[in-house]
């Protein structure tokens, strides 16, 4: 029942709409109809000016040029930025800104990132500064060293580095792998092979080393071991041998020549001995020809052989290693100028001075050719004193000083021997005290029997028996490990030789 | 060459930075309108900082030599210590000296202006009607700029500034020493 109620309500509610909309629409007809009349009645009208309406002027209703409204622009026409406002400034009428954009856009602000970063670098930068200023005198020191090295100056180099060490917390000392490189560097030209040893070992581990920077450094170490394989495996032949025994020891040094050597933990064996396999581990040398001919040398100065066959075997001994010809150059000058060949020795002594020009040894053979070629004792005595103070100077009288100052003393107290020779009286005594000065300062900084001797046969020579007597008091304390005195002295003591042939003998010319 | 360009200015960013801020700060003490100040953007205006063209002599010269001065300034002195600390001391250990080697090759490897810029200060010195005094001063810096724009086109700076930390121990070597002996 309800649905056909409903039904029929719908039905009614429905028409009274039709007939509504129906009304609007006749209403709606009749307004259009009456304004189309409207404009088509005014259509015909041909000049409005014609028409006099009162009260009406329509020239004063016409509106200035400027308060006419803007005239629409086009997009290329407004500021890029805003899109608002007309481009152009008074500064620049052709920019695509208009002038408040451009105000803006002048003080474009910062990115963050950009101030960040620059907080953050200038930070970096200030402190790098800083720390590189309070490196200042390490870095200095250093570059005066590497400055002295490269001049061949080699003690003010050492001295250098020394004080560059001084410069760093003993606590750090161990992180400066480039300090440490060159003072190994230094002390291998320095013919100090231990020490330039023992230093790599403690400062400079081996994956260091490995590194490319430091392939000197790795260079200079395999050269040092392979002549401490060569000396030491040397040693351990020459054992057995008698020290006169000459034509033996030789023999068995040329037997050696191109044989491997076979390191492992510090044990050194090599291809002679039978009874020994290597079994790959080993680090393997071959014997250096060098330190087997400086072995000969030695071995043929024990024998008291010719200079000529000395002077032999140190040029062979300086053909194979630089090493090597740095630490047998002063023999080699030394060794000529006491077999008269004056030439060689100075071409020699130009060659230690090109490897080392402050090398005492320069001042040694400078020493002994005014002595022996020129008997210029006072210059022979000058270039000695020239010598030690440039020494004294250079290592501040330090260690260097007094492993290096005795052979200058020793030269000194010859020349000064040769000088009171050709005086008499007081006044060859108080040359004599002063070489018998020299000599036992000489004798203090040198444990070498000849520096011992000199000094002893100087004592003498002023009847002071005082070094003489402790001498032999040692001598009997020791019985055979102590070092016998020389047949210099006990001639000497017997009056059978002067101080001038003992001067000039050349076995009291050290190295 | 682009990617390899982008590569480098990210592989130098702080360096690229520092540059792009350098420059913003010339461009507004020049009074330059500047469109895009973001220092950040993969993209090559990254170590640049997007402004309008210059057509002042004095802004278009600041504005390629003051960035570069400055990052050639800091990024020198970042390596005094850096080059000295880790190739002549060989100090491996010190972590700071790392940073700072990284920080002055990225400041080195982004010292040179845009092409375009150095293109626009030729326009300003080298264009008609210009002054022969100042085509002969500007000469150098326009000879540097221009190499060196282009050379960081191709991202060949980076090679270069590598090249020059090795030889700052050298270069300090050479008058250091001698300052040090003089003052103490």
């Amino acid at each position: 029942m309800s649905k056909d109620k409903t039904k029929n309500g719908g039905q009614s509610e429905n028409n009274d709409y039709r007939e509504e909309m129906e009304e609007l629409a006749r209403i709606f007809k009749e307004e259009l109809d009456k304004a189309v009349q409207d404009a088509e009645d005014a259509a015909q009208i041909d000049d409005l000016d014609t028409i006099e309406v009162e009260g009406y002027n329509p020239k004063e209703l016409s509106l200035d040029e400027s308060k006419k409204p803007a005239a629409p622009r086009s997009e290329d026409m407004l500021c890029e930025c805003c899109g608002e406002r007309p481009r152009g400034t008074k500064k620049n009428p052709d920019s695509v800104f208009c002038e408040d954009c451009e105000a803006i856009l002048e003080k474009y602000p910062y990115d963050w990132k950009g101030v960040l970063a620059i907080v953050v670098v200038l930070g970096i930068v200030i402190s790098a500064f800083i720390l590189f200023a309070s490196n200042v005198p390490l870095f200095s020191k250093m570059k005066l060293g590497d400055k002295a090295l490269t001049e061949k100056k080699l003690y003010t180099a050492m001295t250098k580095y020394d004080e560059a060490v001084s410069c760093i917390n003993e606590e750090d000392l161990s992180q400066y792998y480039g300090l440490f490189a060159k003072r190994v560097k230094a002390e291998y030209m320095l013919l100090d092979m231990s020490t330039a040893l023992a230093e790599c070992n403690e400062y400079l581990p081996e994956s260091v080393i490995k590194l490319p920077t430091f392939k000197e450094t790795r260079e200079l170490t395999a050269d040092i071991d392979e002549m401490y394989a060569s000396a030491y495996s040397i040693q351990n032949h020459l054992a057995d041998f008698a020290a006169s025994d000459y034509e033996g020891i030789i023999k068995r040094l040329d037997s050696l020549s191109g044989k491997k050597i076979y390191e492992k933990n510090g044990q050194y064996h090599d291809e002679t001995e039978e009874d020994y396999t290597p079994d790959g581990t080993e680090t393997v040398y071959t014997y250096n020809d060098g330190w087997l001919n400086l072995y000969k040398y030695s071995a043929a100065r024990v024998a008291e052989k010719d200079e000529a066959e000395l002077i032999a075997h140190l040029e062979k001994t300086a053909e194979n290693s630089d090493y090597l010809k740095r630490l047998v150059l002063p023999l080699l000058a030394s060794t000529c100028v006491g077999a008269g060949n004056y030439e060689k020795a100075e071409a020699f002594l130009e060659e230690i001075k090109l490897q080392n020009s402050e090398s005492p040894d320069c001042y040694m053979i400078q020493s002994m050719l005014y002595r022996y070629r020129d008997k210029d004792y006072e210059n022979g005595l000058k270039i000695c004193d020239e010598g030690l103070n440039m020494l004294y100077s250079l290592t501040n009288g330090g260690e260097i000083y007094d492993q290096l100052g005795y052979i200058l003393l020793t030269q000194a107290s010859l020349n000064l021997i040769m000088q009171a020779e050709a005086l008499t009286g007081s006044q060859r005594t108080d040359k004599l005290d002063e070489a018998f000065q020299a000599a036992n300062q000489a004798a203090s900084l040198s444990s070498l029997a000849e520096a011992r001797d000199l000094y002893i046969i100087l004592g003498l020579a002023l009847d002071n028996t005082e070094p003489y007597d402790t001498a032999a008091e040692e001598i009997e304390m020791y019985g055979d490990d102590a070092i016998p005195f020389s047949d210099d002295v006990k001639n000497y003591k017997d009056g059978k030789i002067t101080l001038s042939e003992i001067a000039m003998s050349g076995r009291y010319d050290l190295q | 060459m682009r990617i390899v360009y982008i590569i480098v200015k990210f592989l130098t960013l702080p360096g690229a930075i520092t540059h792009a801020f350098f420059e913003h700060m010339c461009c507004r003490a020049a009074k330059v309108i500047v469109d895009d100040a973001r220092v950040i953007q993969a993209n090559e205006m990254l170590s640049h900082i997007d402004h309008e063209l210059i057509k002042r002599k004095g802004a278009s010269f600041d504005i390629c030599f003051i960035p570069f001065f400055l990052n050639l300034l800091l990024g020198f002195l970042t390596l005094m210590y850096a080059t000295v600390t880790i190739y002549y001391f060989a100090r491996f250990s010190d972590v700071f000296a790392w940073i700072c080697l990284y920080i002055g090759i990225s400041m080195l490897t982004n010292l040179f202006p845009q092409v375009e810029d150095v293109m626009m200060l030729k326009e300003n010195f080298y264009g008609k009607k210009k002054g022969i005094v100042s085509k002969i001063l500007i000469a150098p810096f326009y000879a540097i700029f221009v190499a060196g724009a282009y050379l960081e086109k191709f991202g060949i700076t980076l090679i270069t500034s590598i090249a020059f930390s090795f030889a700052v121990p050298y270069i300090l070597g050479t008058f250091i020493p001698s300052l040090y002996k003089f003052i103490a």
